[in-house]
């Protein structure tokens, strides 16, 4: 087990290395590059300070020079400084939204899992039949629907009509007065809409998903098996054929964290969350690269960790794989 | 998004000229409350602050943000007409060159320490300090002398009589104490936590989702009645509507769509009072003059006629606003309204441009010459939805009289730093916000038109350039009306930019806070006198 | 070979038709083909007119799905956003496609270190969120249509590229192909006679639901402001200004998102109804 998780562990460093490739790429594709960028947002910028600039990104010297310079400041997550008018760290802003991006992602995958799951086994257990149809039409619908439309009508019906839940943030004003149960409330109420809406997507792929594995498993012969002996369907079902099909499901919803992060761009726009994605989409909007490229490189770390989580679990999982 | 230029930063948000349309809407309840202190008044922001310090950050939320913090020496009253905040008294010597300001005493810094001249010679210091990275600084850099000869005294010299200079006094006076040690001011700690003068005292600020402001008991005003001024950050339109309405924020600004046909419920009339005053701005296509489509003055005439200005704004303000005519506000002291006006012609708009050599030969309705067809694209900002319906509706407009525009809208920053500064533009669709002051030397001096000046169109006229200097180095308030009048028509002939519209602001306040009195400042001017009465409080448990 | 595979074509378009979703699916992407591909002949108004005196008017005889916040008429507009929604979604998948072919077939053919890199490649892309990396270079590069469907494109052929590679690797082993090598047929013969047409169902299936996911990345960026510029008529950037009179204009958000709804939907359904239909499993081998 730990020589596959070790194994595992070293290959990440060439993926490591190639999100470096590619996001130096992307940053020195920019036109005007970096340092034109942050020059032309200052209005009063004496020549030192291009010049120290130049110096930073090391502008002056030949490419590969760049490149490793790159990389040494990506392995200690130095982005520089955004170049909005703040002109903090990007990797201290960007730290203190990751917590409330990566919880609201974190209860996403849960509920995708608690819904999925069920749906998914259900369906294939009863294939074709009405309960199989519709949902799948429900489950594509949600496929299909733009979260952003969704979360709208969702604030509309339930913030502003019913008025049960709150329309944005992730607190409420009144947010210090409140008792400890009050206060633990009031985050969860903030958070239902957002994990709502975030999930609605991924339920559609990993439902199908979850029932193709049951229905592939299914016909396996050692479930044939299992149903000889006599056991019951329940039994079968759950002990033996849930279990196999899981255990795909778990990688796959490794693999579903790049999706969440981007969809989160989205809704924590609507629903006014400070999270990663409106960081990254404002950033994107005032052309703020050093933020920009720090956000993209920090997303594929944390979707690295997330795969890297899944195959682990996976690992642990099937004994086939562990004892390799 | 305009670019603006700060005034005043108090409590000034908008600022109005005359007595022009202010219309107050009341609803049902009434409350006999009498002036209490408490409560708070959340707003909302579309955009976060960056920094608390006015004179290095040049977005709105970030000024008004500095406003509740800090003092100028002057400001705008609620007629706009300039008055003493820091300095009590002022006069200016005969020959316009010298001014004295005579400074209030007991005024504290909210760390306790006093505040004297000393601040204000700091604060000049700092405005022309190259190691400030100001926008600010063209004015302070007329000065050519400035002394603190007593602790409540600060005398500043200039080489020549300067007007626009006791406006510009209105610049945030920064503490030296706090400040003294920091080369480049927009580093130091209190760009993140000010310590100012001002009504409020800075409490916290949480990035991306709040500030929060407490009131200053020791306020050398009144202290202000609200005990806390929150602005929540909500960077979507929709969402801060619908916050409004349950009841998350009690202050914003409403689009004229929503103002004019979402509010007009008795539910909402029952718990808001909306506002209506003529902003201190105007949008404007603006020509790149030495494009060779727009170099010659009849087509950009023609293009005054055949756009059709009440369509915009009956259209886009939903008539919550006035043609333009001119880069000046209708009831301030330098406008003229006897200029050149361009109602909507689409005939006259086509012979002019067949005077200018431009006729459709090959029959596809575009017109063209020596074989070129008359096609330009217009530039504007996204994000603006106003501007992009004004943008669309013009669209329409030319394309009746035979010119095809494209749009490309842009993002902010880029705008500005790619295509505006840079010059690489054919048109583009832009505001001004506007001072009191009317020295708009900046935007349309010859002087001005190097690259991230302002006067980004290249407009160069002889005459007006005399005229900018005439009507900025006097005091004499005729003298300035006469220059400003006579630089007003020479606009409306020659018609660099074609001057739209001045739309009104629309500020909604939750009818439970009182003391609001719209006046040709706006309704902010007072902010420090608002209150909630005491049976109407909403929020009144605050923890450190 | 040749007959073999028309029964099995036969069969596989019974069982497809035998699935009423698909069937429903295909019907509601045969009338967005045949909608977007000349729009004005569905379109009863001008999509561009503006009409300042008749903003946010609610559905009417005149225009059946209401008018926009200019006066402009829903409807035509929608119509015209079809085509634009479909050519992004066609082009975006098919720059997909082309990519992911190039590279599963290479690397699944050749083997090796070369699928060693390629892989590694694949895997290191999908480690980006793709949403994160559409947005970043759209900042770089600016939203043109052209950029969008480019950048679509380039970081949805993953999915390709893997599927390919597969079918590459199951077949490469099969005797018919070691049968043509010894024959001495050329590789690139051996790869488009053999190989590509058993792959052909699975890249089809997975190009009908990249189109899907292509709409609906279009739509949430023309939403976002960096997809297709207004005034140009974009299902996504419609629902913007939807959003902003959501209470008030219910059909300016309802109708576009539906329209995305029911394509995103159509495309799905067909692509899984192709799924099943073309599952070996069931065919019995």
């Amino acid at each position: 087990m730990l020589r596959y998780i070790a194994r595992r562990l070293l290959l990440t460093v060439p993926l490591v290395i190639g999100i470096s490739l590619i996001s130096f790429l992307v940053i020195y594709a920019a036109p005007g590059g970096p340092v034109e960028m942050a020059t032309d947002l200052n209005p009063k910028v004496t020549a030192e300070a291009r010049e120290r600039l130049q110096a930073y990104y090391g502008l002056d010297q030949p490419i590969h020079v760049q490149y490793v310079q790159w990389l040494g400041r990506m392995a200690t997550l130095d982005f520089g400084q955004s170049f909005s008018r703040d002109g903090r760290q990007v990797s201290e802003k960007i730290a203190e939204r990751i917590p409330v991006t990566l919880s609201i992602n974190v209860l996403s995958m849960f509920l995708i899992f608690l819904i999925a799951v069920p749906l998914g086994i259900y369906s294939a257990v009863r294939k074709d039949s009405w309960f199989d149809r519709i949902t799948t039409v429900a489950v594509f619908t949600g496929f299909a629907v733009p979260t952003f439309w969704l979360a709208l009508l969702l604030m509309i019906l339930f913030g502003v009509k019913l008025g049960w839940l709150p329309i944005s943030g992730l607190v409420s004003m009144e947010y210090e007065s409140f008792s400890f149960a009050g206060k633990v409330w009031d985050r969860v109420s903030h958070l239902i809409l957002p994990v709502f809406v975030s999930a609605f997507g991924g339920l559609a792929g990993l439902s199908r998903y979850m029932r193709s594995n049951m229905l592939e498993v299914i016909r396996q012969d050692y479930i044939a098996a299992a149903r000889a002996k006599g056991l019951p369907e329940r039994t079968v079902v759950f002990r033996h054929a849930m279990r196999n099909a899981l255990l795909p499901f778990i990688t796959i919803l490794g693999l579903s964290v790049p999706g969440l992060l981007g969809g989160s761009v989205i809704f924590e726009s609507i629903f006014a969350i400070p999270g990663l994605g409106q960081l990254f989409y404002q950033g994107v909007l005032s052309r703020d690269y050093p933020l920009i490229m720090g956000s993209l490189v920090i997303g594929a770390f944390l979707t690295l960790i997330g795969n890297l989580l899944a195959d682990v679990g996976y690992a642990y999982a099937d004994p086939r794989i562990r004892t390799e | 998004m305009k670019i603006a230029r700060i005034v005043v930063a108090a409590l000034a948000v908008v600022l109005l000229a005359g007595c022009a349309k202010k219309e107050k809407e009341a609803g049902g309840e009434a409350s006999t409350g009498a002036p209490a202190i408490g409560d708070a008044i959340v707003q909302g922001s579309i955009g976060d602050v960056s920094g608390f310090l006015a004179a290095v950050t040049s977005d709105s939320a970030s000024h008004t943000a500095a406003g509740y913090v800090f003092n100028g020496l002057v400001r705008y009253d609620k007629d706009l007409k300039l008055e003493g905040e820091l300095a009590e008294s002022w006069e200016v010597s005969p020959d316009g060159k010298r001014i004295t300001f005579h400074l209030r005493k007991g005024v504290m810094w909210q760390d306790g320490k006093p505040f004297t001249s000393d601040d204000v010679l700091f604060t000049y210091r700092k405005m022309i300090d190259p190691n400030t990275p100001t926008a600010y600084a063209e004015n302070f850099k007329q000065v050519t002398r400035a002394e603190a000869p007593d602790p409540h005294t600060f005398v500043v010299e200039y080489e020549k009589p300067f007007a626009p200079a006791l406006a510009s006094w209105g610049m945030h006076v920064l503490p030296k104490h706090l400040l003294e040690e920091y080369p480049d001011i927009s580093r130091s700690p209190l760009n993140k936590k000010p310590v100012g003068t001002g009504p409020f005292r800075f409490l916290e600020w949480k990035t991306g989702a709040k500030t929060v402001f407490e009131a200053n008991p020791d306020y050398f005003e009144d202290r202000p009645y609200l005990s806390r001024v929150i602005t929540r950050v909500i960077p979507d339109p929709a969402t801060t509507f619908l916050e409004l309405k349950s009841g998350g924020i009690d202050m914003t600004g409403l689009t004229p769509l929503q103002y004019t046909r979402q509010t007009e419920t008795k539910e909402f009339r029952k718990s808001f009072n909306k506002y209506r005053y003529l902003s201190f701005g105007y949008t404007y296509l603006g020509f790149r003059l030495s494009h060779p489509l727009f170099s010659d003055r009849r087509v950009r005439q023609a293009f005054a006629y055949a756009i059709h200005k009440k369509e915009i704004i009956d259209g886009v303000l939903f008539g919550l606003g006035q043609e333009a005519t001119g880069p000046y506000l209708p009831r301030t002291w330098a406008y003229n309204p006897d200029v050149k006006k361009y109602p909507y012609d689409p005939e006259k708009a086509k012979a002019l441009l067949v005077e200018a050599g431009w006729k459709d030969t090959d029959g596809d309705g575009i017109l063209d010459k020596e074989g070129r067809d008359f096609a330009f694209t217009v530039l504007t900002n996204a994000g603006n939805e106003s501007r992009a319906k004004t943008a669309a509706i013009i669209q329409q407009n030319l394309a009746a009289v035979g010119v095809k525009m494209e749009i490309r809208t842009l993002e902010w920053a880029a705008f500005i730093n790619e295509f505006v500064d840079k010059r690489k533009f054919d048109a583009v669709i832009l505001g001004w916000g506007l001072d009191p002051d009317p020295d708009q030397y900046d935007i349309w001096s010859s002087k001005k038109t190097g690259p991230k000046e302002f006067n980004f169109v290249g407009f160069a006229n002889d005459e007006v350039d005399r005229l900018l200097e005439e009507g900025r180095r006097t005091f004499d308030m005729e003298k300035r009306k006469k220059a400003y009048f006579r630089i007003q028509e020479i606009m409306a002939e020659e018609q660099p930019y074609v001057f739209l519209y001045y739309p009104d602001a629309l500020p909604v306040v939750h009818k439970r806070i009182h003391g609001i009195e719209p006046a040709p400042a706006g309704i902010s001017y007072n902010f420090i006198k608002w209150y909630v009465p005491a049976d109407r409080q909403r929020y009144t448990t605050f923890q450190q | 070979m040749a007959a073999g595979s028309t029964s099995m074509f036969r069969d596989f378009l019974r069982r497809l038709l035998k699935n009423r979703l698909a069937v429903a699916g295909a019907i509601v992407v045969s009338l967005l083909f045949v909608v977007a591909a000349h729009p004005p002949a569905f379109a009863p108004h001008d999509p561009s007119r503006i009409d300042v005196r008749k903003i946010l008017e609610p559905p009417s005889a005149e225009h059946p799905l209401g008018t926009d916040e200019l006066g402009r008429d829903v409807l035509s507009r929608m119509v015209h956003g079809a085509r634009i929604s479909m050519e992004v979604g066609f082009v975006a998948t098919g720059i997909a496609t082309v990519i992911g072919l190039f590279v599963g077939l290479i690397a699944g053919f050749y083997g090796r270190w070369v699928d060693a890199v390629l892989m590694r490649f694949v895997d290191i892309m999908l480690c980006f969120p793709s949403f994160f990396l559409i947005l970043a270079v759209i900042a770089f590069l600016g939203p043109s249509i052209l950029n969008i469907m480019a950048i679509i494109g380039l970081t949805s052929w993953m999915g390709a590229a893997r599927l390919v590679r597969a079918e590459m690797l199951s077949l490469k082993e099969r005797d018919f192909v070691a049968a043509a090598r010894a024959q001495g047929t050329g590789d690139l013969r051996i790869i488009f006679r053999h190989v590509l047409p058993n792959a052909l169902a699975p890249i089809l299936v997975w190009a009908t639901l990249g189109v899907a996911g292509s709409i609906l990345v279009e739509s949430s960026l023309s939403f976002l402001g960096i997809g297709v510029q207004p005034p140009t008529p974009s299902w996504g950037n419609m629902l913007t200004a939807g959003k902003d009179n959501i209470e008030f204009a219910w059909w300016l958000s309802v109708y576009p998102g539906l329209a995305i709804l029911v394509t995103v939907l159509g495309y799905y359904l067909l692509g899984e109804g192709i799924q099943d239909a073309a599952d070996p499993r069931l065919k019995g081998r």
